[in-house]
């Protein structure tokens, strides 16, 4: 082995290293999310979207994720995801669609039957919302989550959305 | 940096899956989430000028130079006009440095809640705009 070949060698193998830690720290938090949700409210009602939170950090929580100055989900915008959609699960019924975004975010979407559109992405303990309706009206807004509580805008904008029957 | 012309039409490379769902010509605004580029100090969102390029050609531009700036093959493209842009109150500036036909897509608000409208909206209008193309990149 060169020189050369073995620097390519002992890096690579640092590399390695270094995912397969991240790796376990993903898994062990993980591990201990499925514990605290498992005993939670939100119970098996949501499992899906929880699951789909899952995979949104694990997909996106290393650096250039999704190319060139994406920037990773953190742990601390896991842990906040899962809070929100917890509190979420106790009001409303409508399962979100959940995916990562380029700055960092866990984005939750919902689209009614006529083409009203409304996002949330979570970004550690910020909460971007903004909502497309089909008839043009727009509304945004960003919001600290405060004890997992869901800001009263985001209830109203679901409530026009997803009107009781 | 010149602004393109309003008649010009431009590429946008996608390399996740779940950013457009050719079935229902849903274009997911994730495909247009700008990105805050160190260097320049704004949002940015990359994009080349489609010029007299063919699909062969918009295709080997995928998958040789944007691929390996990326380190990834995309996935798809959309084809959209520089007016589609230019209707949610973003602009196209030339931008050549790594590829002459490269341009992106600036003027991006600095509130992330605006951000999060235009991209929403720009991926709402190009689902509903039928001039609009939306390519799976075929490797050749």
């Amino acid at each position: 082995m060169t020189l050369a070949n073995y620097e390519t060698y002992r890096g690579n193998d640092r590399q390695t290293a270094a995912t397969s830690t991240h790796a376990m720290r993903v898994s062990n938090v993980i591990r201990c999310e499925i514990i605290r949700f498992s005993s939670s409210a939100m119970g098996s009602k949501f499992v899906d979207v929880k699951n789909a939170i899952e995979k949104s950090w694990i997909d996106a929580s290393q650096a250039e994720w999704d190319g060139p100055n994406s920037v990773p989900v953190s742990e601390k915008t896991y842990h906040k995801a899962l809070d929100f959609i917890s509190s979420f699960s106790l009001v409303f019924n409508q399962k979100p669609s959940v995916n990562p975004e380029a700055e960092g975010g866990i984005g939750f979407d919902w689209e009614n039957e006529n083409g009203d559109s409304f996002t949330v992405v979570v970004r550690e303990q910020r909460l971007v919302f903004s909502s497309i309706m089909s008839n043009g009206d727009k509304e945004r807004g960003v919001v600290r989550m405060r004890d997992g509580k869901l800001p009263p805008g985001i209830l109203v904008v679901l409530s026009q959305m997803f009107p009781k029957r | 940096m010149a602004n393109l012309g309003q008649a010009a039409r431009l590429i946008r490379y996608v390399f996740q899956d779940n950013h457009v769902t050719i079935s229902t010509r849903n274009i997911n605004w994730r495909a247009f989430a700008a990105r805050f580029v160190p260097a320049s100090s704004k949002f940015e969102l990359s994009v080349f000028d489609k010029s007299t390029m063919t699909e062969i050609e918009i295709n080997q531009l995928g998958f040789e130079h944007v691929a390996a700036l990326q380190g990834r093959d995309p996935k798809f493209w959309i084809e959209l006009g520089v007016t589609n842009v230019t209707t949610v109150s973003l602009a196209v500036e030339s931008e050549p440095s790594t590829h002459p036909l490269h341009a992106n897509i600036v003027d991006w608000p600095v509130s992330e809640d605006e951000r999060l409208e235009r991209a929403k909206q720009l991926a709402l209008n190009l689902k509903n705009d039928l001039t609009v193309n939306i390519n799976t990149s075929v490797k050749s």
